[in-house]
């Protein structure tokens, strides 16, 4: 299969959209009535950690925590 | 390239799969909260991870079974998904060159995962390993083991076990979404650009406009073909 070609782009590019559709999914029903603060400080907690770690898992962990967080004091 | 190593274990192949089998082991275990928050028993999440064993596929049938969309759809989806998989078997024995033992292939050619078919590739260019049998089943069992477990941990954390702490729930409730997120940062470059940009524009517009079937897989293919038109250059990540 020519790295390059047409094949190898599609199988490179599903990928990437399959990833984007799925977090687009999963986070469509909680924006439902607006986007709650939660959802916010899940997100940053995920964008801060990987800018700073560029771990998948920390940055996932992060989010989780940070979403808890934010659950929990509002 | 291959035959001037030693013949490698079992036990090597274990080793091989550790650094795998540590970034499997959360995944899983988000698949299996994920699973039975949207209605499978653990038994079907569990189920799931043994028959597919494929972290964005999984994800994918989640979505698509949670979205009502009917099964041969959600089917033809996964093996399309899946496919390259295919490509795994014959690439790796390539590279080993002739003479590789294929006897139990059919059986070890099952755990050539993405990961586990990198990590096999690069273990004998560093020629630290030579192929065998017994190291691809290590290296393949290491790999599911952790796949299967986590699965199991989720499913048991993401049903009633953690009623009793909302807090706790509500924050395995978004490890999900801050999976996605992190998994889409560390592949985003340029050339990924349009191609993503392009999927989140059409799930959200198909799924408020349609389903969210219709959502889930126009963006994935919407996004696929952005990607392929070379929008964001030309060579591919």
């Amino acid at each position: 299969m020519k790295p390059d070609g047409v094949l190898a782009r599609f199988l490179a590019s599903t990928g990437p959209a399959a990833i984007a559709t799925l977090f687009v999914a999963s986070v469509l029903p909680m924006v439902a009535g607006g986007v709650p603060l939660p959802l916010l400080a899940g997100t940053a907690s995920v964008l801060a950690v990987y800018a700073a770690s560029r771990s998948v898992v920390g940055a996932t962990l992060a989010g989780s925590a940070g979403y808890g967080l934010a659950v929990w004091l509002g | 390239m291959s035959f001037g190593a030693s013949k490698s274990s079992f036990g090597s192949g274990l080793v091989t799969a550790l650094p795998i089998a540590l970034g499997y082991f959360p995944i899983a275990f988000s698949f299996g909260v994920a699973a039975t928050r949207a209605g499978l028993s653990p038994t079907e999440a569990f189920g799931l991870s043994v028959i597919i064993y494929a972290g964005a596929a999984q994800f994918l049938a989640l979505a698509l079974i949670a979205s009502g969309a009917p099964v041969l759809v959600a089917a033809f989806t996964l093996v399309a998904m899946n496919v390259r998989h295919v490509l795994y078997g014959p690439a790796l024995i390539k590279r080993v060159g002739p003479g590789a033992r294929t006897r139990h292939a059919w059986a070890w050619a099952f755990g050539l995962t993405d990961e586990v078919f990198g990590a096999a590739l690069g273990a004998l260019a560093r020629g630290k390993v030579g192929f065998s049998e017994p190291f691809m089943f290590g290296l393949g069992i290491g790999a599911y083991g952790a796949w299967l477990s986590g699965t199991a941990l989720g499913a048991f954390a993401g049903g009633a076990a953690l009623e009793g702490w909302p807090v706790l729930d509500a924050a395995l409730g978004f490890m999900l979404p801050a999976l996605f997120l992190a998994l889409l940062l560390s592949i985003l470059s340029k050339v990924q650009l349009p191609g993503i940009a392009v999927a989140v524009v059409a799930t959200v517009g198909l799924t408020l406009a349609w389903s969210g079937t219709a959502g889930i897989l126009g963006g994935m293919i919407a996004g696929a073909l952005a990607g392929v038109s070379g929008l964001g250059g030309k060579r591919a990540a």
